[in-house]
């Protein structure tokens, strides 16, 4: 099954600057962080917020 | 004769039932439903039933009542006598609107089900226990318990264990597959990274890689040989 993936998400992830961005570490550094961390990076002209999700989910999961 | 038409008339009459069963727990080709087979079928048929209870008056007046209650009943007790055999020969007369019949009521049904489907995700019914898959994974990975806003990407980190060295890899989820019991058989990554699992920060000299590239553009990762899973929710917000 396809997992969770905005349209936003999948035009960025197709652009280079997006993978030098990945290359420089932005996700290990979020990833690595605690909840709500982020970075700035730029994607064309755009530049996004990239950051981890608080938790605020509704239910509990598997663990 | 007497015996294998009966069944074979419950065969059709049930048969929407199992349809409806089928298609309202599909979702993108996978069967998110994992009952035990009893209760698989005790909801299958309890489905046929209201579906039949809906397209029975249907039946009857476009076969001018020629098909009804009282000749389906006959016709199911299989009891060889003169009214079984008048009720074979009306049906047998009528048998194209038969036909007819549990073919729009199949197609009524998957219609249904499909219809049932999309309701639920559109006014966000799965909220409701009733209405829940009894899939956890699947609201996870496709993040829909969000309370506030929604990720734009998952992120998956699992440690997997290579002779007598662990490795950490991280990646981006792409594709997830269940088993038949509803866990998680495999999942698919892009943009995989790895390290050992010994390579922590505090090991690792300032501005050495600790992390390098998977090449590849699909990482299948085997849940079973899995140590364990971090799930991390990505968002992307644009700056003005």
């Amino acid at each position: 099954m396809k997992a969770l993936m905005s349209e936003e998400f999948k035009k960025i992830s197709r652009n280079p600057e997006w993978r030098r961005a990945l290359q420089a570490g932005v996700l290990k550094v979020i990833g690595g962080g605690s909840d709500g961390k982020s970075e700035v990076i730029t994607v064309g002209k755009q530049k996004y917020r990239v950051s981890l999700m608080r938790r605020d989910l509704q239910e509990s999961y598997p663990s | 004769m007497s015996i294998a038409f009966p069944t074979i008339l419950i065969f059709f009459l049930i048969l929407p039932g199992f349809i409806f069963n089928l298609y309202f727990y599909n979702i993108e080709n996978t069967q998110l439903s994992y009952a035990p087979l009893t209760r698989k079928t005790v909801s299958s048929v309890f489905a046929a039933m209201l579906l039949n209870l809906f397209g029975f008056p249907f039946l009857v007046y476009f076969s001018h009542g020629a098909l009804n209650t009282s000749l389906l009943f006959t016709v199911l007790s299989a009891i060889p006598s003169g009214p079984y055999e008048t009720a074979l020969h009306t049906l047998g007369d009528d048998f194209s609107i038969l036909l007819i019949y549990f073919v729009l009521l199949s197609l009524f049904a998957y219609i249904t089900a499909i219809v049932f489907r999309w309701l639920i995700k559109r006014f966000d019914l799965e909220h409701i226990g009733f209405f829940r898959l009894d899939n956890p994974w699947y609201y996870l990975f496709s993040g829909y318990d969000w309370k506030s806003g929604t990720p734009d990407f998952v992120m998956i980190a699992a440690t997997l264990q290579l002779g007598n060295d662990v490795y950490l890899y991280v990646g981006i989820l792409e594709d997830y597959f269940f088993d038949d019991k509803g866990n998680i058989d495999r999942l698919v990554l892009t943009d995989v990274k790895r390290r050992k699992i010994g390579l922590d920060k505090h090991q690792v000299p300032a501005g050495e890689a600790r992390f390098y590239p998977v090449d590849g553009d699909y990482f299948v990762l085997k849940y079973a040989e899995a140590k364990n899973l971090n799930v991390q929710f990505i968002q992307l917000e644009k700056i003005p």
